[in-house]
């Protein structure tokens, strides 16, 4: 079974926010990390509370995230340390959202409060914020395989060949997956 | 894939751009907790192989030296006293000052202390580490120990707090006896088992280790340092040497 500590860093430089590059300019280590962490952790704690669906658990999750990167720091810094931190968080959730699943599952009364309160005012504000929150809601209705592929392809915008090879599956899976998942998510929502 | 397919994708992804979690992380103090458990994490890998390496032989040896009888010199050598010892505790320009309990004793400027490790053996134990280069293990562990120190047998992975084989002692204002251990083949052998190789086999870049033990004089306390260092570092050992001091 594959482990963390065997993640190796991504090969290829996708997906790098234009506006970071690590530039080697005589500063130690620690301090390119936190010129990294500076640039990245908003981006991965939400791509983590889009996985989990719960806001303690993805801070847990960025800051696992993170730390492992700077433990690999000197491997990964002059490729993708973006792609290697969010490696991370995607295989580091899974352990935990299987144990805890069912303690970080939200009732779905929470989702309906909101909606009740949206329901006396349109405003565009209002009804942004209800989506979100069942979007949220959905997604953690889903199967663990079928989440990962639906944030990764779907509101991450990666191709379904990156999403194969950030999740070391087949681009076939990926196609099943996600077209599996987003059917559900679909169905979940509308029911909703 | 439908035109309805590509509508309700794109919708789910405009819904998706505005999820924020509902708290904000800090990245400043997330980074800072990032580098300082990886320091913790290698010094305490570092550290806790070397230890356990020879744990066995340390529960047997302190069991057998008696907890309220004073330190004892090594074969052959004279004790030394505070008052007789040679001006020591000599602090290398720019190094800084450290002190657990009654032990001082200085370090480079670039090595930062990681805290208090109350997971460590000793009853109280701190690790100074260079994290410049994060594939360059450098620390200092510092830990004290007592004959009251609850795991201090070979059943519980002790801490040796006796000299081994290869042990020379030196002078330390304050100490009864102090003595140092670089290279010897119990701690290479240690060293190659925390690095994943063979015990007894370190590999060509394995690290340069040394275990300094200080018995101040009069007391049952023993301070254990370990010195993680690249093999060709020598000012380190040499200058931690030169600045310890008890009282």
């Amino acid at each position: 079974m594959t482990t963390i500590e065997d993640i190796e860093p991504p090969r290829q430089a996708d997906h790098v926010p234009p506006d970071f590059t690590v530039v080697r300019t005589g500063v130690t280590a620690v301090e390119q990390f936190r010129l990294f962490a500076v640039e990245h952790t908003a981006t991965l704690h939400r791509i983590a509370y889009l996985m989990c669906g719960d806001d303690h658990r993805a801070h847990d999750l960025t800051q696992i995230a993170l730390e492992r990167t700077f433990r690999h720091w000197s491997r990964v810094k002059d490729g993708n340390p973006f792609g290697y931190a969010r490696r991370v968080l995607f295989t580091a959730r899974v352990d935990g959202w299987r144990r805890t699943r069912r303690e970080v599952l939200r009732s779905p009364d929470s989702v309906l409060e909101i909606q009740d309160m949206a329901g006396g005012s349109t405003s565009p504000s209002d009804v942004d914020v209800v989506e979100r929150e069942r979007l949220v809601h959905a997604l953690r209705r889903l199967g663990s395989g079928q989440r990962r592929v639906v944030v990764l392809r779907y509101l991450l915008d990666l191709s379904e060949t990156e999403t194969a090879a950030e999740l070391g599956i087949s681009v076939g899976t990926v196609k099943s997956q996600g077209a599996r998942g987003l059917a559900r998510l679909r169905e979940h929502l509308e029911k909703d | 894939m439908t035109e309805n397919h590509n509508t309700w994708a794109t919708h789910l992804r405009r819904v998706g751009a505005g999820v924020v979690p509902p708290t904000p992380a800090d990245p400043h103090v997330m980074a800072a907790v990032a580098v300082r458990r990886t320091r913790v994490r290698r010094a305490v890998v570092a550290g806790v192989s070397v230890t356990g390496a020879v744990a066995a032989i340390a529960g047997t040896a302190f069991a057998l030296g008696g907890s309220a009888q004073p330190p004892e010199a090594l074969p052959g050598a004279a004790m030394v006293s505070a008052t007789e010892a040679a001006a020591v505790g000599t602090v290398p320009e720019g190094w800084h000052v450290e002190h657990l309990r009654d032990l001082s004793f200085a370090l480079p400027p670039e090595f930062e202390g990681d805290g208090p490790n109350p997971p460590e053996p000793g009853e109280e134990s701190w690790t100074w580490s260079d994290d410049r280069d994060p594939d360059v293990h450098r620390s200092v562990h510092v830990e004290v120990v007592t004959p009251e120190y609850a795991y201090y047998d070979a059943t519980a992975g002790g801490t040796r707090s006796t000299p081994g084989d290869g042990a020379e002692e030196f002078e330390v204002a304050g100490a009864g006896v102090a003595t140092v251990e670089d290279m010897t083949e119990e701690l290479k052998a240690a060293a190659g088992t925390a690095d994943g190789r063979d015990a007894g086999t370190p590999g060509p870049d394995s690290p340069r280790v040394a275990r300094i033990i200080v018995h101040p004089a009069g007391s049952d306390a023993r301070y254990v340092i370990h010195v993680n260092v690249p093999a060709d570092s020598d000012d380190l050992l040499d200058g931690l040497r030169e600045s310890l001091r008890v009282g």
